[in-house]
C-alpha cells in the first residue's frame, strides 16, 4: 500500500466553512453557482453540491489544470438522502406507480462522482465506495490500490453525506421517536471533504497518508498485526483518536494497549470538525491545514471492520 | 495489469436460472426465457422481471446483517468458496462487493412501516440497511479476515469490484480474493426503472428491433482471484485468466449513454491494452446488453468500432439486469463460455436491430478455439463503465 501525498484539499463542511452546530446540522449555504451555471446544477442533490462544491476547491488547491484525466474515487455512507427517501414515500403513496423521475439519477450512490464527472468534462476512471462510517478510510486505500497499479498517478478523492433534519421530525411525527433519538445522539453534521492525492509531492507541505479497512478482531494480537502489515508506527507525538461508531467503544481499551497510551474516543471534536462518515477526511483535512500536531493516527470500530487512517505531515 | 497475471480459481452465482452454476450453465444451454410477474413486490403496474427462486437466498446465523440483496450475495459466495476449496485453494483474504442496493429492501421495510404508523422499536441501517450491509454479512459468515470493500457505482459494481480485487492481487495486498456483487429485487430499483419508461410488461431483447427495455432481476455472481504464478506452482489449473480490465466515465448524461457510445469504448479499448490484446484476439462479447433502445445502440456502436464483426451475445435475456449484480454474473457467465468452449446465443433475438451494427451469436451458440479470449461488458447510471477481459485457462500454461 502506497503513501500518498496530498497535494490539495477542498472541504464544504462544518468547523471549515460553517460553525458547528449541536445535534444533527445542516451547512446554511451551498455555494453551488460559484462553480457550476445554476443551469448545469439544477438536477443536483444536496450531497452533490456539496461533494462538487469541495472537489472543485480541492483541485484548484492542489494547482491542477487539466481535471478532465483526473480518476474520481467517492466515499459516501447514506448517499443522497432526501432522494432516496423521497422515492421511498411515494413509492408507499402510490404503490410504485407514481415517483419523480428527477429523483431516480440522484438515489445511486455513484450520483455525484457522475454529476462530477459531467462538469468537469471527466472521462476518467470511477468509482464509488460505500463502507458505512468508514468510507473515507475506504476511498483512500482504494486510492492507494489504483496508484500502484497504474490506474493513475493522481487520484481526486472524494467523501460526503447529508444531514436531513426534516427526516428526524417526521420520525417523530409518525410515533418513531426511539429511530429518532438513535439519528439525533450521532450528533450527524453534514459535510463533504476533497482531496487529491499522489504518488508524487514530497515537498508538498500537507502531508502525506495512508489508509486501510480491514475485518478484524478487536484485539491486541490483530491490531498489532494490522498495523504491522500497513508498517505503522505512531510517533510519541502523535495524535490518536477513535472515532465514535458502532464499534469504537470495544475499540478504544484495545488500540490504548497496543498503543501503550490513552486513546481518545471522539465524535466530533470541539471545533465541530466533521461529519459522520467524512469525519475522518475532515480530521485529517484540519491536521493539514496545521491545526494538529504533525501526526495524526485515526480509528475507526464498524460492525466487524477496524478502519485507519495514518497521517503524517513530513515523511 | 501489468507482469501479474491473475486467475479465476472459483465461481459462484445465484440468479432466476438457479441457485449455482450449474443451474446458469444449464439455463445458458437451453436459451428459453421464462420471466414472470414477480411474487415478492406488490406495485400498481405490469411488469415481468426474473425473480429468483427461494433456494436462491442463503439461509444463515447472522440475522442481525440480514438482507435479501445479502443473503443472495452469500449464496452465490459460498459456492465460489467451495468450489474454489475443492481446487485446494486457500480461504479468501479479502472481499470486495459490488451492489446498487445493499440493505435497500430492509430500509424500504422500515420506511413503510413507519409510513403505516408502525415504526420498528429499533432499526440498526448501518448493520441490515447501509450498502456495505451484504458485504459485512458474507464476510461474518465466510470468516473472511482482511481488507473488505464495497463499490456502488450502480450497473457496474460488481464489474469494478472484480477490477478492484484485481488489482488488490496484482498489488500484493492478499493472495486470494473473492469478489463480485448482487442485488435483489426491490421496491426502490422496480419502480424507478418504470417511471423511466426503461422497464414493462414485455420481455426483454437485447439488440432487438423495436426492444421494449429491459427485465430487471435478482442475481448475483462471484470470482475467487489469486496469483496465475501461485496457482501453476502449486500445481493447480485455473478456471480461466482474468486478463485485463477498462473503466471509463461518459461525462454525458447521468442517465444516458453518448448516442455514439464513445465513453464504452473508452473502457473497451483501455480493456484490451490492459490484457496486452487486439481486438482481433477476441472470440466473442458478452454485452451489457440491457435490451433498453438507448444503452444497445450505444454500446453496438462502440462494439462496431472497437472489434469490427466480433459475435456478439447478452446473458440478460435469460437471467434479466441484475443491476449491481451483472457485471458478476456475467463475468461468471463468460468464465462458464471458456471452460465449455462455446459462446451462447443471444437469448430472445438472433436478428439485430437496424441501429445496433453487431453480429449476434445465433440459436445454438459458437464454438470457440483453444485459448480463446472474451470480453465482458457492464455499464452505468452516472457514465460509469467498465470492461473485463477473460481469457480461457489454457493460457494460463503458456
Amino acid at each position: 500500500m502506497k503513501r500518498l501525498y496530498i497535494l490539495g484539499i477542498g472541504t464544504m463542511a462544518t468547523g471549515h466553512d460553517e460553525p458547528f452546530s449541536e445535534g444533527l446540522g445542516m451547512l446554511e449555504k451551498l455555494p453551488i453557482n460559484e462553480h457550476v451555471s445554476p443551469k448545469q446544477s439544477r438536477r443536483f442533490g444536496r450531497l452533490t453540491k456539496m461533494i462538487y462544491i469541495a472537489a472543485k476547491r480541492a483541485i484548484e488547491s492542489a494547482g491542477v489544470s487539466d481535471s478532465t484525466s483526473l480518476p474520481i474515487i467517492n466515499a459516501t455512507c447514506i448517499g443522497e438522502t432526501r432522494a432516496g427517501l423521497g422515492i421511498l414515500e411515494q413509492i408507499h403513496q402510490t404503490r410504485g406507480k407514481t415517483i419523480s423521475p428527477a429523483l431516480v439519477p440522484n438515489s445511486v450512490h455513484n450520483s455525484p462522482a457522475g454529476y462530477l464527472s459531467i462538469g468537469l468534462e471527466n472521462r476518467a476512471p470511477s468509482i464509488t465506495v460505500s463502507q458505512g462510517w468508514v468510507s473515507s478510510e475506504a476511498a483512500v486505500a482504494a486510492a492507494s490500490d489504483w496508484v500502484d497499479t497504474g490506474v493513475s498517478d493522481t487520484v481526486l478523492v472524494l467523501s460526503g453525506d447529508e444531514a436531513d433534519p426534516a427526516w428526524v421530525a417526521k420520525l417523530r411525527d409518525f410515533g418513531a421517536s426511539s429511530l429518532a433519538a438513535v439519528l439525533e445522539k450521532e450528533a450527524f453534521q453534514e459535510g463533504a471533504v476533497a482531496m487529491v492525492l499522489s504518488a508524487s509531492g514530497g515537498d508538498s507541505d500537507l502531508g502525506s497518508v495512508v489508509a486501510g479497512v480491514e475485518r478484524r478482531n478487536f484485539d491486541p494480537r490483530s491490531l498489532s498485526d494490522l498495523f504491522n502489515k500497513y508498517r505503522i508506527e505512531a510517533g510519541e507525538n502523535a495524535e490518536v483518536r477513535v472515532r465514535r461508531s458502532a464499534g469504537a467503544d470495544r475499540l478504544r481499551p484495545v488500540l490504548a494497549e497496543v498503543l501503550h497510551r490513552p486513546v481518545e474516543s471522539i465524535l466530533v471534536d470541539g471545533q465541530g470538525r466533521g461529519t459522520a462518515q467524512a469525519y475522518a477526511l475532515n480530521a485529517l483535512a484540519s491536521a493539514a491545514r496545521g491545526t494538529a500536531p504533525d501526526e495524526l493516527l485515526l480509528v475507526g470500530g464498524e460492525i466487524d471492520d477496524v478502519a485507519f487512517l495514518h497521517w503524517v505531515r513530513n515523511r | 495489469l501489468g507482469k501479474v497475471r491473475i486467475a479465476v480459481t472459483g465461481i459462484g452465482a445465484a440468479s432466476h436460472l438457479g441457485p449455482d452454476t450449474e443451474a446458469l450453465l444449464a439455463g445458458l444451454k437451453r436459451s428459453e426465457q421464462t420471466f414472470g410477474p414477480g411474487t415478492r413486490h406488490d406495485v400498481d403496474f405490469d411488469i415481468v422481471v426474473a425473480e429468483a427462486d427461494e433456494d436462491c437466498f442463503a439461509p444463515h446465523s447472522h440475522p442481525e446483517l440480514d438482507s435479501p440483496t445479502g443473503s443472495l450475495c452469500l449464496k452465490a459466495a459460498r459456492e465460489c468458496v467451495r468450489h474454489s476449496a475443492e481446487q485446494c485453494a486457500g480461504a479468501p483474504e479479502g472481499l470486495v462487493l459490488g451492489t446498487s442496493t445493499g440493505g435497500q429492501s430492509q430500509n424500504e421495510r422500515t420506511v413503510f412501516s413507519i409510513l403505516e404508523g408502525n415504526p420498528p422499536s429499533e432499526f440498526s441501517y448501518r448493520r441490515r440497511g447501509c450498502m456495505a450491509a451484504p458485504t459485512r454479512l458474507v464476510a461474518r459468515d465466510l470468516d473472511i479476515a482482511g481488507p473488505v470493500q464495497t463499490i456502488s457505482t450502480a450497473c457496474t459494481s460488481s464489474a469494478n469490484a472484480i477490477a478492484l480485487g484485481a488489482a488488490w492481487i496484482a498489488e500484493g495486498r492478499v493472495s486470494r480474493v473473492l469478489a463480485g456483487g448482487g442485488d435483489a429485487l426491490c421496491y426502490t430499483t422496480i419502480s424507478s426503472f418504470h417511471i423511466l419508461e426503461l422497464t414493462g410488461p414485455k420481455f426483454c431483447t437485447p439488440f432487438g428491433q423495436d426492444r421494449p427495455g429491459l427485465t430487471l432481476g435478482d442475481g448475483a455472481g462471484f470470482l475467487m482471484l489469486e496469483r496465475m504464478e501461485e496457482v501453476l506452482g502449486s500445481g493447480r489449473a485455473p478456471l480461466a485468466e482474468l486478463m485485463g480490465y477498462g473503466m471509463s466515465s461518459d461525462a454525458h448524461h447521468m442517465t444516458a449513454p453518448p448516442e455514439d457510445g464513445a465513453g464504452a469504448e473508452a473502457a473497451m479499448r483501455r480493456a484490451l491494452e490492459s490484457a496486452g490484446a487486439t481486438p482481433d484476439d477476441i472470440a466473442f462479447i458478452n454485452a451489457h446488453g440491457t435490451g433498453t433502445p438507448l444503452n444497445d445502440a450505444a454500446e453496438a456502436n462502440a462494439i462496431a468500432r472497437v472489434f469490427g464483426k466480433t459475435p456478439v451475445m447478452s446473458c440478460k435475456g435469460l437471467v434479466g439486469h441484475t443491476l449491481g449484480g451483472a457485471g458478476g454474473i456475467e463475468a461468471v457467465a463468460t468464465v462458464l463460455s471458456l471452460l465449455e468452449r462455446r459462446a451462447f446465443e443471444n437469448a430472445g433475438v438472433s436478428q439485430p436491430a437496424d441501429d445496433c451494427p453487431v453480429t449476434l451469436i445465433e440459436p445454438g451458440g459458437m464454438l470457440l478455439k483453444e485459448g480463446a479470449v472474451a470480453v465482458s461488458t457492464s455499464f452505468a447510471f452516472g457514465g460509469n463503465n467498465c470492461v473485463l477481459v477473460f481469457g480461457a485457462r489454457e493460457r494460463g500454461t503458456r
